[in-house]
């Protein structure tokens, strides 16, 4: 959370990260350029180009792995934290790698590189057939091109300025870039491979982030497909207020769906319960997982924090998510469906016999 | 927001102290991670295709002393100890050929030119190319070799792919392939020999020089489409000095004539 914007946000756990991100490149190009040396000589740019390569669409199958896994534990929320850094690290590696090949295959010759890569772009390929001829680099490109948008607004400033929904649409062009990368790699470098096993590779690594986020996805769809019974008055029926209880530990959350799509909090603090949105206002994240720390609401991504009867975060923050009235029927919990604007204060439901509980 | 380190031992959140239960998993898992990460270095390593025994004398500048000749492409001839010829091909530095240099050099009339040339070796197979250097690298005087005509060889039906010489020769590792094409296009777009690669049937490796069939230079435009592809080249063959060239009157994709050749007559 912020009050004022800079350039990186460093606090001791991304400097913790980062220092662990920057061993592992390094280590994975020291151990690249080592087993280099003892395999069948290859021009040293080359090298470079493969080393860069690799390293982009390994680390983007580990990025793309992070959130998925963190929908089936909380131990993965360790590297949800700054995955961002993660992003943008891959782009950089991934724009090393389209330099690298800009200036080694398309540079020193009678056309400018960038005219070389256009003439390449609009004239390769053309008399043949099949898969094995389809040119690559432009499907490099465009993923690269997306890869540098999201690089480029990764910082909170745009995050605000864009808007969460826009910012997390235009996001969600990894995907995209993961594929177009998926086909530059089938459509380039496995075509001049020997060993099958690079396809094998490349092919399970699809087949994981496929499986991982449909398996997710799933999961996430059990738990929203629950139906809930509405009152006369419309109010939502949540369920009987001592199983909830029995179920919501203090200082945790019960999670719940309404209207089909909307996620709502139902947080248990000092025996009482109080009902916000279920999505953080900064990224999206779940807050139906995430924990009351001092006192607040703490999203399980980035910590931003919530106090949960004003649906704002404490001052001088300023992010606001909306707060729903809850009310006891006899033995039910409703949450009434109308979202409060974000930030308006909702009294807390008291639990008869939960009152005077510890935090 | 709150400075607080009363962090619970279950829940993560980044300004605050790891959990140690995180911090355990941590330790297991991006060791792992990481454990991944370089055996795909060592892999991509270890599997990689052989770029073969080209080798590029960059920090060597030799002078070579034989018969200039312009056509079809710049090469000078150069006698061996064991009175062989040898034609060793020049090129120019980066992506360009030496044609704009040499054929000024060489009168259209048939008169022998000898002279020495000065540059950078390039060399796969036995077969030589000299790079040459920035600095008026060819004087002219010199002995001539003995002269010699082309050996003809005959027709030839040639599969293996189209490249350029430089490159395949040992500047670029591996100088051949898909991921090399736009390098080989633009290499052969500015007057760098193409050749037609292919495996002999005892698996080495064949490279002859490749022109038209009345033996000049073929077209970019008609080449261009062809290179850093599996592809047929139709034509006769020649032996220049122990260099082979073919003079191709079709060129054609690989898989076209597969089909062709599995097709009912």
């Amino acid at each position: 959370m912020s009050v004022s914007y800079r350039a990186v946000q460093w606090n001791p756990a991304k400097k913790a990260y980062d220092r662990r991100l920057a061993f592992v490149i390094a280590g994975y190009l020291a151990v690249f350029f080592i087993a280099a040396a003892t395999a069948f000589e290859t021009s040293p740019l080359i090298l470079a180009m493969r080393a860069c390569g690799t390293a982009a669409i390994a680390l983007l199958i580990f990025i793309l792995s992070i959130g998925p896994l963190a929908r089936f534990s909380p131990r993965f929320s360790a590297l949800l934290y700054n995955r961002r850094h993660l992003g943008v690290t891959m782009f950089l590696l991934a724009f090393a790698h389209a330099a690298l090949a800009t200036v080694w295959y398309h540079g020193f010759g009678v056309l400018e590189p960038l005219t070389s890569i256009l003439t390449s772009i609009l004239t390769s390929g053309s008399p043949f057939e099949g898969a094995a001829q389809i040119p690559f680099q432009p499907l490099g490109l465009a993923a690269l091109v997306i890869l540098f948008a999201m690089a480029a607004t990764s910082h909170d400033f745009w995050l605000r300025n864009l808007s969460p929904r826009v910012w997390k649409l235009l996001h969600l062009g990894v995907y995209v870039a993961f594929a177009l990368l998926v086909a530059h790699v089938a459509f380039g470098a496995l075509q001049d491979a020997v060993w099958p096993g690079f396809a094998w590779m490349l092919a399970a690594a699809t087949a994981w982030i496929v499986a991982l986020h449909i398996a997710a996805g799933v999961k996430e769809w059990r738990a929203d497909r629950v139906r809930r019974a509405l009152a006369a008055d419309g109010w939502v029926c949540v369920g009987e207020v001592e199983r909830i209880v029995e179920e919501t530990a203090e200082g945790r959350a019960k999670a719940v769906i309404i209207d089909d799509c909307r996620k709502v909090a139902l947080y248990r603090e000092n025996g009482a319960f109080s009902a916000i949105s279920g999505v953080c206002a900064h990224q999206g994240g779940p807050l139906g997982e995430g924990k009351i720390i001092d006192g607040c609401v703490t999203c399980p991504w980035h910590g931003y924090q919530y106090i949960a009867s004003k649906g704002q975060s404490p001052p001088p923050f300023f992010e606001k998510i909306p707060t729903y009235e809850l009310r006891i029927e006899g033995r039910t919990l409703y949450v009434h469906p109308q979202a409060k604007p974000p930030g308006t204060p909702v009294p807390p439901c008291k639990i008869a016999g939960l009152e005077g509980a510890s935090s | 927001m709150s400075t607080s380190t009363s962090q619970p031992d279950d829940f993560y959140v980044g300004y605050l102290p790891t959990p140690s239960r995180d911090r355990r998993f941590l330790w297991v898992f991006l060791p792992l991670c990481a454990f991944l990460a370089f055996a795909l270095a060592v892999m991509t390593n270890a599997f990689a295709r052989p770029t073969g025994d080209g080798v590029w004398e960059t920090g060597a500048e030799v002078t070579l002393e034989g018969e200039l000749v312009a056509t079809p492409f710049p090469m000078l001839r150069v006698a061996r100890a064991d009175g062989t010829v040898e034609r060793v091909l020049l090129v120019e530095m980066g992506k360009h050929g030496a044609d704009a240099r040499v054929a000024p050099l060489v009168p259209t009339d048939g008169t022998r030119v000898a002279a020495s040339a000065r540059g950078f070796l390039i060399a796969r197979g036995g077969q030589r190319m000299l790079e040459l250097a920035d600095a008026n690298p060819i004087t002219l005087g010199g002995t001539l070799p003995t002269r010699a005509e082309p050996r003809n060889i005959g027709e030839v039906v040639v599969a293996g792919e189209i490249v350029d010489s430089k490159c395949w020769l040992g500047v670029m590792k591996p100088g051949d392939g898909k991921a090399h094409r736009d390098c080989a296009t633009l290499c052969i777009r500015g007057g760098i020999p193409p050749s037609i690669i292919c495996q002999a049937p005892d698996g080495t490796e064949r490279r002859a020089l490749l022109v038209a069939r009345d033996g000049a230079p073929l077209s970019f435009d008609a080449l261009a489409p062809w290179i850093a592809a599996p592809v047929v080249v139709r034509g006769t063959a020649e032996m220049l000095d122990g260099m082979a060239m073919v003079r191709a009157s079709e060129i054609g994709a690989a898989d076209e004539l597969a089909r062709a050749e599995g097709a009912p007559q």
